[in-house]
């Protein structure tokens, strides 16, 4: 039977996001009065493709996205250092100095953000799999979200390093950290709904077609009833 | 609703048999996009392969059962080539199966990826077991599972003892 898949759409996806949020993690913004960077509202997105995914397609096939993810992102990260061996005179955006600083911040923020993707979301699929066995596929919307606070929680803790050298002081990067996990939390229980909508359709559109009442008895089952 | 919607916009499956007169030999069809009805001859159906290959795989199957009976005891002349086209057995890696003489469905589970033997009466009667193939293959295996359910019972004797040379398949009877 030729079953349509996904699962392509759902690691791109996913690469997608991780691609914008290094990108959008450049730009600081102020959220009640609290500087946060951009990419903090698009990296939860992740976590909504990843237990989507490991909810159609299983832990293994999630792992496989997660795995190639980072590899892309090493890769690219080698590219971005021999690009900044180059001696340039300018670039497009300024002075060679001006994207040569670009450069750096962005390969910094991708490392950090790829290494904290890679054990987080392990760690995701890995609960969000075992919570599956034990609740024999029922309670998605629960288990998604015990599993993402997990992975968030872990991916906090993570960066925190990325924190503590914007602030300077332990003390405030942890405020800031604790802080960024509630924001991330509450925005990942908004994401639920849409995660769980986006299964449901994808489940919907590849579920065996249901056949009209009428069409029911001209099915062989229902045909072979009468020689048993 | 939605799942009416979502079938209607990706038509998965096209038509579907709402209707069989036995005396005439015609089948009411159903178009899901348009939810208009046409009849057409059991044979004209069977012999248009782009139509078996929109059907649901077991309406699929139910078709190759009624032109196995057809075929069995048919009352209309038949062309070489029609009757060749009515029994035809779709080929091809794609399908990755395959019949032998006693009736049996040689397959590769996509799931398990074990090669797999079982008799095609068993799979037609299964919906599940039946839904693991493409309509076109389950238009085979009802042909395959008519031709065992109207055979004469000394055919049905020789099917069921026929001996299995099959190395690395798993059987199930």
């Amino acid at each position: 039977m030729v079953k349509k898949r996904y699962d392509t759409f759902l690691a791109m996806a996913t690469y997608c996001i991780l691609i914008t949020c290094a990108i959008s993690g450049q730009n600081l913004i102020n959220v009640f009065g609290l500087t946060v960077t951009s990419g903090m509202f698009v990296f939860p997105f992740t976590y909504m493709f990843i237990a989507a995914s490991t909810e159609l397609y299983g832990a293994q096939t999630t792992r496989q996205t997660i795995i190639y993810c980072t590899a892309a992102n090493a890769v690219m990260l080698g590219v971005i250092f021999l690009f900044t061996q180059i001696p340039s005179e300018r670039s497009a955006i300024g002075s060679a100095e001006v994207y040569h600083a670009f450069l750096n911040r962005f390969s910094y923020v991708l490392g950090i953000s790829t290494l904290a993707f890679a054990i987080s979301e392990n760690v995701n699929v890995w609960l969000l799999s075992r919570l599956k066995v034990l609740t024999h596929g029922r309670l998605f919307i629960q288990r998604a979200f015990l599993s993402t606070v997990c992975a968030v929680t872990l991916d906090t803790m993570l960066v925190f390093p990325f924190y503590f050298s914007r602030q300077g002081s332990f003390s405030q990067a942890a405020m800031e950290a604790s802080m960024v996990l509630g924001m991330k939390i509450f925005y990942d229980i908004a994401l639920l709904p849409l995660c769980w909508g986006m299964v449901a359709c994808i489940k919907s559109i590849t579920a065996a077609p249901t056949l009209p009442q009428s069409a029911t008895p001209f099915t062989s089952s229902y045909y072979l009833k009468q020689y048993d | 609703m939605i799942n009416d919607l979502i079938q209607r916009f990706m038509l998965k499956t096209k038509y579907a048999i709402i209707d069989f007169d036995v005396e005439t030999s015609v089948l009411t069809l159903l178009t899901y996009g348009s939810r208009g009805t046409f009849k057409r001859s059991l044979m004209d159906v069977s012999l248009d392969t782009s139509l078996v290959s929109d059907l649901d795989v077991t309406q699929a199957c139910y078709l190759g059962l009624k032109m196995a009976e057809f075929l069995q005891y048919k009352n209309e002349p038949m062309t070489p080539k029609q009757e060749t086209q009515a029994r035809r057995v779709p080929q091809g890696v794609t399908h990755q199966v395959s019949f032998d003489r006693h009736g049996h469905v040689i397959y590769v589970d996509p799931e398990s990826d074990i090669m797999i033997s079982q008799s095609a009466l068993l799979i037609a009667k299964n919906d599940t077991l039946l839904r693991k193939f493409s309509p076109d293959v389950g238009y085979a295996i009802g042909l395959y599972a008519g031709k065992r359910l109207y055979a004469k019972p000394s055919a049905v004797a020789l099917i069921s003892s026929g001996p299995f040379y099959v190395d690395n398949v798993v059987e199930l009877r």
